[in-house]
Protein backbone atom coordinates (compact mmCIF):
# COMPACT_ATOMS: atom_id res chain seq x y z
CA UNK A 1 0.00 0.00 0.00
CA UNK A 2 2.59 2.47 1.50
CA UNK A 3 4.85 1.66 -1.90
CA UNK A 4 1.70 2.39 -4.07
CA UNK A 5 1.57 5.71 -2.42
CA UNK A 6 4.96 6.39 -2.82
CA UNK A 7 4.74 5.59 -6.77
CA UNK A 8 1.83 7.86 -6.99
CA UNK A 9 3.81 10.80 -5.79
CA UNK A 10 6.54 9.90 -7.22
CA UNK A 11 4.48 10.22 -10.70
CA UNK A 12 3.41 13.25 -10.25
CA UNK A 13 6.59 14.68 -8.64
CA UNK A 14 4.27 16.59 -5.81
CA UNK A 15 6.56 19.43 -4.88
CA UNK A 16 3.68 21.44 -3.53
CA UNK A 17 0.01 21.49 -2.79
CA UNK A 18 -2.52 24.49 -2.84
CA UNK A 19 -4.86 24.72 0.03
CA UNK A 20 -7.72 27.31 -1.68
CA UNK A 21 -9.77 30.01 0.50
CA UNK A 22 -7.56 29.33 3.94
CA UNK A 23 -7.96 32.83 4.99
CA UNK A 24 -10.04 35.95 4.05
CA UNK A 25 -9.96 38.66 5.96
CA UNK A 26 -12.78 41.52 5.66
CA UNK A 27 -10.52 45.15 4.93
CA UNK A 28 -11.61 48.67 5.33
CA UNK A 29 -13.97 50.72 2.69
CA UNK A 30 -11.25 52.73 1.95
CA UNK A 31 -8.15 50.16 1.86
CA UNK A 32 -6.52 47.59 -0.55
CA UNK A 33 -4.95 45.06 -0.75
CA UNK A 34 -1.34 46.43 -0.33
CA UNK A 35 -0.18 46.04 2.67
CA UNK A 36 3.98 47.05 4.24
CA UNK A 37 4.18 44.85 7.27
CA UNK A 38 1.74 41.90 8.03
CA UNK A 39 1.70 39.83 11.25
CA UNK A 40 0.71 37.05 12.11
CA UNK A 41 -0.46 36.82 16.17
CA UNK A 42 -0.28 32.99 17.18
CA UNK A 43 -1.15 34.19 20.81
CA UNK A 44 -3.90 36.83 20.80
CA UNK A 45 -4.92 35.22 17.37
CA UNK A 46 -5.07 38.25 15.55
CA UNK A 47 -3.72 39.57 12.21
CA UNK A 48 -2.47 42.86 11.59
CA UNK A 49 -1.09 44.86 8.71
CA UNK A 50 0.20 48.22 8.13
CA UNK A 51 -1.03 49.97 5.28
CA UNK A 52 -0.25 53.21 4.10
CA UNK A 53 -2.66 55.31 1.35
CA UNK A 54 -2.81 58.82 0.00
CA UNK A 55 -4.73 59.91 2.95
CA UNK A 56 -4.21 57.70 5.72
CA UNK A 57 -1.22 55.58 7.53
CA UNK A 58 -3.18 53.02 9.34
CA UNK A 59 -2.82 49.77 11.27
CA UNK A 60 -5.48 47.25 11.04
CA UNK A 61 -6.07 44.61 13.17
CA UNK A 62 -8.12 41.15 12.34
CA UNK A 63 -9.65 38.97 14.58
CA UNK A 64 -7.70 35.93 12.95
CA UNK A 65 -10.75 32.65 12.52
CA UNK A 66 -12.99 35.06 11.25
CA UNK A 67 -11.29 37.74 9.75
CA UNK A 68 -13.43 40.22 10.62
CA UNK A 69 -11.37 43.31 11.59
CA UNK A 70 -11.52 44.42 15.19
CA UNK A 71 -9.46 47.56 15.11
CA UNK A 72 -8.40 49.88 13.22
CA UNK A 73 -5.47 52.72 14.53
CA UNK A 74 -4.75 55.84 11.58
CA UNK A 75 -1.96 57.73 12.81
CA UNK A 76 -1.82 61.74 11.00
CA UNK A 77 1.53 62.92 11.88
CA UNK A 78 2.86 59.65 10.03
CA UNK A 79 4.05 59.99 6.76
CA UNK A 80 5.04 56.37 5.58
CA UNK A 81 4.08 53.89 7.80
CA UNK A 82 6.27 50.46 6.58
CA UNK A 83 7.25 48.37 10.30
CA UNK A 84 5.44 48.01 13.55
CA UNK A 85 5.80 45.87 16.73
CA UNK A 86 2.47 45.33 18.64
CA UNK A 87 3.46 46.61 22.41
CA UNK A 88 0.03 45.60 23.67
CA UNK A 89 -3.57 46.44 22.23
CA UNK A 90 -3.23 49.81 22.02
CA UNK A 91 0.41 50.40 21.47
CA UNK A 92 2.71 50.36 19.14
CA UNK A 93 6.65 51.09 18.15
CA UNK A 94 6.32 52.22 14.48
CA UNK A 95 9.04 52.80 12.25
CA UNK A 96 8.20 55.72 9.41
CA UNK A 97 10.58 54.52 6.25
CA UNK A 98 10.20 58.23 4.90
CA UNK A 99 10.86 60.27 7.50
CA UNK A 100 13.29 58.26 8.87
CA UNK A 101 11.51 58.12 12.23
CA UNK A 102 10.64 55.73 15.27
CA UNK A 103 7.39 56.29 16.91
CA UNK A 104 5.42 55.12 20.51
CA UNK A 105 1.84 55.25 19.46
CA UNK A 106 -1.40 55.29 21.75
CA UNK A 107 -4.78 54.63 20.19
CA UNK A 108 -4.09 57.51 17.05
CA UNK A 109 -1.55 59.01 18.93
CA UNK A 110 1.56 58.75 17.39
CA UNK A 111 4.56 60.21 19.48
CA UNK A 112 8.14 61.07 17.49
CA UNK A 113 10.38 59.04 19.73
CA UNK A 114 13.72 59.31 17.61
CA UNK A 115 14.74 60.92 14.21
CA UNK A 116 17.94 59.49 12.74
CA UNK A 117 20.13 62.12 10.76
CA UNK A 118 23.16 60.69 9.13
CA UNK A 119 24.94 63.37 8.33
CA UNK A 120 28.35 62.33 7.48
CA UNK A 121 27.42 59.86 4.86
CA UNK A 122 27.09 62.88 2.25
CA UNK A 123 24.03 64.49 0.48
CA UNK A 124 23.42 61.58 -1.80
CA UNK A 125 24.30 58.35 0.10
CA UNK A 126 21.53 56.96 2.90
CA UNK A 127 20.23 54.14 4.40
CA UNK A 128 16.43 53.09 3.88
CA UNK A 129 14.71 51.34 5.75
CA UNK A 130 12.71 48.65 3.18
CA UNK A 131 8.42 48.98 3.89
CA UNK A 132 8.03 44.93 2.93
CA UNK A 133 9.99 41.66 4.26
CA UNK A 134 11.55 43.97 7.13
CA UNK A 135 10.25 43.76 10.79
CA UNK A 136 10.72 46.10 13.35
CA UNK A 137 12.83 44.11 15.64
CA UNK A 138 12.39 44.94 19.20
CA UNK A 139 14.93 42.84 21.85
CA UNK A 140 15.89 43.73 25.38
CA UNK A 141 14.55 46.69 25.06
CA UNK A 142 15.83 48.17 22.23
CA UNK A 143 14.17 48.95 18.52
CA UNK A 144 16.38 47.22 15.62
CA UNK A 145 15.81 48.02 11.73
CA UNK A 146 18.11 46.74 9.37
CA UNK A 147 19.06 49.26 6.71
CA UNK A 148 20.05 49.28 3.02
CA UNK A 149 22.75 51.47 1.59
CA UNK A 150 22.00 53.16 -1.34
CA UNK A 151 24.35 55.42 -3.31
CA UNK A 152 21.12 57.45 -5.60
CA UNK A 153 23.84 59.94 -7.02
CA UNK A 154 27.82 59.66 -7.18
CA UNK A 155 29.23 63.30 -7.03
CA UNK A 156 31.91 61.97 -4.56
CA UNK A 157 33.80 59.19 -4.09
CA UNK A 158 32.16 56.64 -1.42
CA UNK A 159 34.60 56.95 1.73
CA UNK A 160 34.87 54.38 4.04
CA UNK A 161 31.97 56.05 6.63
CA UNK A 162 29.56 52.87 5.74
CA UNK A 163 31.88 50.37 6.04
CA UNK A 164 32.60 51.67 9.80
CA UNK A 165 28.78 52.47 10.63
CA UNK A 166 26.75 48.94 9.41
CA UNK A 167 23.60 48.03 8.76
CA UNK A 168 21.42 47.11 11.81
CA UNK A 169 20.31 50.20 13.43
CA UNK A 170 19.37 50.19 16.97
CA UNK A 171 17.51 52.52 18.71
CA UNK A 172 18.07 51.94 22.75
CA UNK A 173 14.47 53.00 24.28
CA UNK A 174 16.40 53.80 27.51
CA UNK A 175 19.29 56.16 26.60
CA UNK A 176 17.44 56.97 23.38
CA UNK A 177 20.70 56.78 21.22
CA UNK A 178 21.27 55.10 17.78
CA UNK A 179 24.10 52.39 17.79
CA UNK A 180 25.00 50.26 14.28
CA UNK A 181 26.07 47.12 13.85
CA UNK A 182 27.48 44.59 11.53
CA UNK A 183 28.95 45.69 8.35
CA UNK A 184 27.29 46.09 5.25
CA UNK A 185 28.74 42.86 2.71
CA UNK A 186 31.76 42.56 1.74
CA UNK A 187 30.78 42.42 -2.21
CA UNK A 188 29.35 46.09 -1.58
CA UNK A 189 32.81 47.52 -1.18
CA UNK A 190 33.52 47.13 -4.71
CA UNK A 191 30.48 46.64 -6.42
CA UNK A 192 26.77 48.96 -6.62
CA UNK A 193 23.79 46.61 -7.24
CA UNK A 194 22.30 50.08 -7.69
CA UNK A 195 18.60 50.38 -6.38
CA UNK A 196 18.82 46.85 -5.98
CA UNK A 197 21.16 46.88 -3.35
CA UNK A 198 18.49 46.57 -0.78
CA UNK A 199 18.19 43.65 2.04
CA UNK A 200 14.82 42.03 3.55
CA UNK A 201 14.64 40.18 6.42
CA UNK A 202 13.20 37.43 8.55
CA UNK A 203 13.33 36.58 12.03
CA UNK A 204 13.86 33.07 13.79
CA UNK A 205 13.91 33.82 17.65
CA UNK A 206 17.70 35.45 18.62
CA UNK A 207 18.71 35.13 14.60
CA UNK A 208 18.00 37.92 11.95
CA UNK A 209 17.92 35.85 8.76
CA UNK A 210 19.44 38.98 5.80
CA UNK A 211 18.49 38.42 2.99
CA UNK A 212 20.52 40.57 0.02
CA UNK A 213 18.12 41.48 -3.33
CA UNK A 214 20.76 40.61 -5.49
CA UNK A 215 22.02 37.29 -4.68
CA UNK A 216 21.02 34.09 -2.72
CA UNK A 217 23.30 34.48 -0.04
CA UNK A 218 22.21 34.86 3.73
CA UNK A 219 23.87 37.10 6.57
CA UNK A 220 23.24 35.17 9.61
CA UNK A 221 23.09 37.54 12.63
CA UNK A 222 23.09 36.62 16.64
CA UNK A 223 20.98 39.61 18.43
CA UNK A 224 22.25 38.51 21.80
CA UNK A 225 26.10 38.61 20.42
CA UNK A 226 26.05 40.83 17.12
CA UNK A 227 28.18 38.19 16.34
CA UNK A 228 27.34 36.87 11.94
CA UNK A 229 27.98 34.78 9.96
CA UNK A 230 27.44 33.89 5.95
CA UNK A 231 26.88 29.89 5.93
CA UNK A 232 27.61 28.66 2.32
CA UNK A 233 25.65 28.58 -0.50
CA UNK A 234 24.51 26.91 -3.88
CA UNK A 235 25.97 28.78 -5.94
CA UNK A 236 24.68 27.33 -9.22
CA UNK A 237 20.71 27.93 -8.36
CA UNK A 238 19.79 31.83 -9.04
CA UNK A 239 22.86 33.00 -7.20
CA UNK A 240 23.62 36.07 -8.99
CA UNK A 241 20.07 36.89 -9.96
CA UNK A 242 20.85 40.78 -10.01
CA UNK A 243 23.58 42.12 -12.73
CA UNK A 244 26.03 44.38 -11.33
CA UNK A 245 25.40 48.54 -11.74
CA UNK A 246 28.58 50.28 -11.35
CA UNK A 247 31.99 50.15 -9.44
CA UNK A 248 31.81 51.34 -6.11
CA UNK A 249 35.04 53.23 -5.96
CA UNK A 250 34.00 54.87 -9.32
CA UNK A 251 32.82 58.93 -9.46
CA UNK A 252 30.65 59.24 -11.99
CA UNK A 253 30.84 62.73 -13.05
CA UNK A 254 27.02 62.81 -14.87
CA UNK A 255 24.70 62.15 -11.81
CA UNK A 256 21.32 62.76 -13.42
CA UNK A 257 22.50 60.07 -16.24
CA UNK A 258 23.56 57.75 -13.14
CA UNK A 259 20.18 58.10 -11.31
CA UNK A 260 18.80 57.24 -14.85
CA UNK A 261 20.39 54.45 -14.98
CA UNK A 262 19.66 53.30 -11.49
CA UNK A 263 15.83 53.01 -12.84
CA UNK A 264 16.24 51.18 -16.05
CA UNK A 265 18.85 48.52 -14.32
CA UNK A 266 15.72 48.32 -11.23
CA UNK A 267 13.43 47.16 -13.76
CA UNK A 268 16.11 44.90 -16.50
CA UNK A 269 17.25 42.71 -13.66
CA UNK A 270 15.34 39.74 -11.46
CA UNK A 271 15.85 40.37 -7.64
CA UNK A 272 14.31 38.77 -4.31
CA UNK A 273 11.82 41.03 -2.64
CA UNK A 274 11.58 39.31 0.06
CA UNK A 275 12.51 36.32 3.10
CA UNK A 276 9.90 34.41 5.17
CA UNK A 277 10.85 32.16 7.96
CA UNK A 278 8.46 28.91 8.52
CA UNK A 279 9.14 28.25 12.33
CA UNK A 280 6.25 25.18 11.73
CA UNK A 281 8.88 23.20 9.32
CA UNK A 282 11.68 25.01 10.14
CA UNK A 283 12.30 26.33 6.56
CA UNK A 284 13.31 29.90 4.96
CA UNK A 285 11.14 31.22 2.05
CA UNK A 286 12.97 33.68 -0.66
CA UNK A 287 10.38 35.55 -3.40
CA UNK A 288 12.22 35.79 -6.56
CA UNK A 289 11.05 38.44 -8.82
CA UNK A 290 11.65 37.85 -12.58
CA UNK A 291 11.71 40.85 -14.37
CA UNK A 292 13.77 39.28 -17.53
CA UNK A 293 13.56 35.83 -18.81
CA UNK A 294 10.81 33.54 -20.30
CA UNK A 295 8.55 33.68 -17.45
CA UNK A 296 7.62 36.95 -15.63
CA UNK A 297 6.02 36.88 -12.24
CA UNK A 298 7.51 35.38 -8.59
CA UNK A 299 8.44 32.06 -7.67
CA UNK A 300 9.45 30.50 -4.14
CA UNK A 301 12.74 28.61 -3.42
CA UNK A 302 12.66 27.22 -0.03
CA UNK A 303 15.80 26.51 2.03
CA UNK A 304 15.85 24.12 4.73
CA UNK A 305 17.28 25.25 8.03
CA UNK A 306 20.60 24.90 7.33
CA UNK A 307 20.06 27.10 4.37
CA UNK A 308 20.08 24.85 1.82
CA UNK A 309 18.24 25.08 -1.29
CA UNK A 310 15.35 22.57 -1.69
CA UNK A 311 13.36 23.61 -4.53
CA UNK A 312 11.96 26.49 -6.57
CA UNK A 313 8.25 26.75 -7.48
CA UNK A 314 7.08 29.41 -9.67
CA UNK A 315 3.74 30.74 -8.60
CA UNK A 316 0.56 31.79 -10.84
CA UNK A 317 -0.03 35.37 -12.00
CA UNK A 318 -2.97 34.57 -10.04
CA UNK A 319 -1.26 35.76 -6.77
CA UNK A 320 0.63 38.49 -5.31
CA UNK A 321 3.47 38.86 -3.05
CA UNK A 322 2.15 41.46 -1.23
CA UNK A 323 1.38 40.83 2.32
CA UNK A 324 2.28 36.97 2.33
CA UNK A 325 2.51 35.88 5.73
CA UNK A 326 3.28 31.87 7.51
CA UNK A 327 0.70 29.95 9.71
CA UNK A 328 0.39 26.31 10.37
CA UNK A 329 -1.41 25.77 7.10
CA UNK A 330 2.02 26.95 4.82
CA UNK A 331 2.87 29.75 3.24
CA UNK A 332 -0.39 31.60 2.61
CA UNK A 333 -0.42 34.20 -0.34
CA UNK A 334 -3.14 36.82 -1.36
CA UNK A 335 -5.13 35.70 -4.49
CA UNK A 336 -5.48 38.47 -6.15
CA UNK A 337 -8.10 37.19 -9.08
CA UNK A 338 -10.36 36.66 -6.12
CA UNK A 339 -9.70 40.06 -4.74
CA UNK A 340 -10.52 41.90 -8.09
CA UNK A 341 -13.71 40.17 -8.15
CA UNK A 342 -14.43 41.07 -4.71
CA UNK A 343 -12.08 44.05 -3.11
CA UNK A 344 -13.98 44.01 0.31
CA UNK A 345 -11.70 41.06 1.70
CA UNK A 346 -8.37 39.88 1.25
CA UNK A 347 -8.25 35.61 0.32
CA UNK A 348 -5.04 33.87 1.68
CA UNK A 349 -4.75 30.30 -0.57
CA UNK A 350 -1.93 28.09 1.67
CA UNK A 351 1.17 27.09 -0.23
CA UNK A 352 2.63 24.00 1.39
CA UNK A 353 5.80 23.17 0.24
CA UNK B 1 10.28 76.21 -64.42
CA UNK B 2 13.06 76.66 -61.66
CA UNK B 3 10.56 78.52 -59.96
CA UNK B 4 8.24 75.77 -59.79
CA UNK B 5 10.62 73.46 -58.91
CA UNK B 6 11.67 75.55 -56.01
CA UNK B 7 8.69 75.66 -54.66
CA UNK B 8 7.98 71.98 -54.81
CA UNK B 9 11.06 71.43 -52.93
CA UNK B 10 9.93 73.59 -50.30
CA UNK B 11 6.69 72.18 -49.63
CA UNK B 12 8.57 68.67 -49.46
CA UNK B 13 10.95 69.96 -46.70
CA UNK B 14 8.10 72.06 -45.27
CA UNK B 15 6.00 68.75 -44.59
CA UNK B 16 8.79 66.72 -44.08
CA UNK B 17 9.70 69.30 -40.77
CA UNK B 18 6.35 68.86 -40.19
CA UNK B 19 6.23 65.51 -39.07
CA UNK B 20 9.16 65.50 -37.11
CA UNK B 21 8.79 65.98 -33.36
CA UNK B 22 10.64 68.81 -31.79
CA UNK B 23 13.52 68.12 -30.00
CA UNK B 24 13.73 66.04 -26.80
CA UNK B 25 11.30 63.40 -28.24
CA UNK B 26 12.74 59.89 -28.96
CA UNK B 27 11.13 57.66 -31.63
CA UNK B 28 10.15 54.69 -29.67
CA UNK B 29 9.91 50.75 -30.30
CA UNK B 30 6.39 50.62 -29.31
CA UNK B 31 4.05 49.83 -32.09
CA UNK B 32 0.73 51.71 -32.06
CA UNK B 33 -1.35 48.91 -32.39
CA UNK B 34 -0.38 47.66 -29.13
CA UNK B 35 -1.74 50.70 -27.01
CA UNK B 36 -5.30 49.86 -26.58
CA UNK B 37 -6.12 53.01 -25.29
CA UNK B 38 -4.75 54.57 -28.10
CA UNK B 39 -6.77 52.42 -30.79
CA UNK B 40 -9.94 52.08 -28.85
CA UNK B 41 -10.15 56.06 -28.31
CA UNK B 42 -8.39 57.37 -32.05
CA UNK B 43 -10.55 60.13 -32.61
CA UNK B 44 -10.32 61.67 -29.29
CA UNK B 45 -7.11 60.85 -28.84
CA UNK B 46 -5.63 63.06 -31.97
CA UNK B 47 -7.36 65.91 -30.75
CA UNK B 48 -5.22 66.50 -27.81
CA UNK B 49 -1.61 69.17 -27.57
CA UNK B 50 -0.19 66.53 -25.25
CA UNK B 51 -0.91 62.79 -24.07
CA UNK B 52 0.99 62.73 -20.17
CA UNK B 53 0.90 58.68 -19.55
CA UNK B 54 1.17 58.04 -15.84
CA UNK B 55 2.30 54.90 -14.36
CA UNK B 56 1.11 54.04 -11.07
CA UNK B 57 3.83 51.72 -10.12
CA UNK B 58 7.28 52.10 -9.49
CA UNK B 59 9.47 54.86 -6.94
CA UNK B 60 6.30 56.55 -5.29
CA UNK B 61 8.23 59.77 -5.14
CA UNK B 62 8.99 59.77 -8.86
CA UNK B 63 5.26 59.93 -9.73
CA UNK B 64 4.49 62.60 -7.38
CA UNK B 65 5.06 65.81 -10.12
CA UNK B 66 2.91 64.16 -11.69
CA UNK B 67 -0.04 63.03 -9.87
CA UNK B 68 0.05 66.89 -8.31
CA UNK B 69 0.57 68.23 -12.02
CA UNK B 70 -3.02 66.06 -12.79
CA UNK B 71 -4.65 67.46 -9.88
CA UNK B 72 -4.40 70.94 -10.91
CA UNK B 73 -4.48 70.77 -14.33
CA UNK B 74 -7.03 67.43 -14.93
CA UNK B 75 -9.77 70.54 -16.17
CA UNK B 76 -7.53 71.66 -18.98
CA UNK B 77 -9.07 70.00 -22.25
CA UNK B 78 -5.55 70.41 -24.45
CA UNK B 79 -4.19 67.73 -22.17
CA UNK B 80 -5.14 64.05 -22.16
CA UNK B 81 -4.01 62.05 -19.14
CA UNK B 82 -3.95 58.00 -19.31
CA UNK B 83 -3.09 56.34 -15.74
CA UNK B 84 -1.84 52.83 -16.24
CA UNK B 85 -0.50 50.01 -14.05
CA UNK B 86 -3.03 50.81 -11.89
CA UNK B 87 -2.48 47.86 -9.03
CA UNK B 88 -5.69 48.65 -6.87
CA UNK B 89 -8.72 50.09 -8.56
CA UNK B 90 -10.23 50.32 -5.54
CA UNK B 91 -7.68 52.71 -3.80
CA UNK B 92 -7.32 54.51 -7.16
CA UNK B 93 -10.60 55.68 -6.96
CA UNK B 94 -10.80 56.69 -3.62
CA UNK B 95 -7.37 58.70 -3.84
CA UNK B 96 -8.91 60.55 -7.20
CA UNK B 97 -12.61 60.27 -6.55
CA UNK B 98 -12.42 64.53 -6.61
CA UNK B 99 -10.75 64.73 -9.64
CA UNK B 100 -12.03 62.09 -12.13
CA UNK B 101 -15.88 62.67 -12.14
CA UNK B 102 -17.97 64.86 -13.97
CA UNK B 103 -20.76 66.27 -11.74
CA UNK B 104 -23.00 63.69 -13.72
CA UNK B 105 -20.80 61.25 -12.10
CA UNK B 106 -18.83 60.19 -15.59
CA UNK B 107 -15.72 59.95 -16.11
CA UNK B 108 -13.77 63.34 -17.25
CA UNK B 109 -13.83 63.63 -21.27
CA UNK B 110 -9.76 63.71 -21.13
CA UNK B 111 -9.31 60.64 -18.85
CA UNK B 112 -8.06 57.41 -19.82
CA UNK B 113 -7.71 54.83 -17.66
CA UNK B 114 -5.94 52.06 -18.85
CA UNK B 115 -7.57 49.09 -17.40
CA UNK B 116 -6.00 46.44 -19.99
CA UNK B 117 -1.83 48.21 -18.89
CA UNK B 118 -1.42 48.29 -22.85
CA UNK B 119 2.06 49.62 -22.05
CA UNK B 120 3.64 46.60 -20.50
CA UNK B 121 3.56 44.25 -23.57
CA UNK B 122 4.46 47.24 -25.99
CA UNK B 123 7.83 46.98 -24.40
CA UNK B 124 8.07 50.46 -22.59
CA UNK B 125 10.41 50.24 -19.63
CA UNK B 126 9.41 52.71 -17.56
CA UNK B 127 8.85 53.94 -13.99
CA UNK B 128 8.44 57.36 -14.45
CA UNK B 129 5.40 59.40 -16.38
CA UNK B 130 6.28 60.47 -19.69
CA UNK B 131 4.37 62.10 -23.07
CA UNK B 132 3.79 59.71 -26.18
CA UNK B 133 3.55 61.62 -29.79
CA UNK B 134 2.08 59.91 -32.71
CA UNK B 135 3.27 60.96 -35.97
CA UNK B 136 2.72 59.35 -39.34
CA UNK B 137 2.22 55.93 -37.59
CA UNK B 138 5.41 55.86 -35.57
CA UNK B 139 5.54 56.80 -31.83
CA UNK B 140 7.83 59.35 -30.09
CA UNK B 141 8.19 59.55 -26.07
CA UNK B 142 9.87 61.76 -23.62
CA UNK B 143 10.06 62.22 -20.41
CA UNK B 144 7.18 63.90 -18.10
CA UNK B 145 7.70 67.83 -17.72
CA UNK B 146 5.48 69.50 -15.61
CA UNK B 147 5.96 72.79 -17.34
CA UNK B 148 2.58 73.81 -19.19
Amino acid sequence: MFYFIFLIVSFFNLEFSIVKNSYEFHISDDLGYQSNTVIYDVENNEFLRSVKTNSTNAIEVFNFKTGQLKKRFDFNNIHTLSSFYKINDNEFYVYDAFLNSYFKTFNNNAKLIYKEELKPLGAFESYIGEMKFNPLIFIDNKLGMVKSFLRLYSPLKVDDLHKERGMIHFLDLKSNTLNMSVPLPKVLDSIDFGELQRFSVARNKDLLIIAPYYSNEFLIVDLKSDNFIYPIVDKSIDYLVTKPYANMNHVYADNERFFAGMSKHYIENNFYIGILYDSYKNKYYRILINQVGKRKGFSVLVFNSKFQFEKKVDISSDYTYQGMFVSEKGLNILNHVKYRQDNSKLTYDSYVF
Amino acid sequence: MYFEKTIILFFFFFLVSCEQPESGWKESKVSIESLQFYTNNIKKVKNYERIIIIPMIGCPDCIENAKLFYKNNYKDENLLFVFTEILDLKTFYKDYENYLFNPNNSLHSNIIIDQDNSFRSSNINFLVPFEIKILRNKTFIKPFDDIL
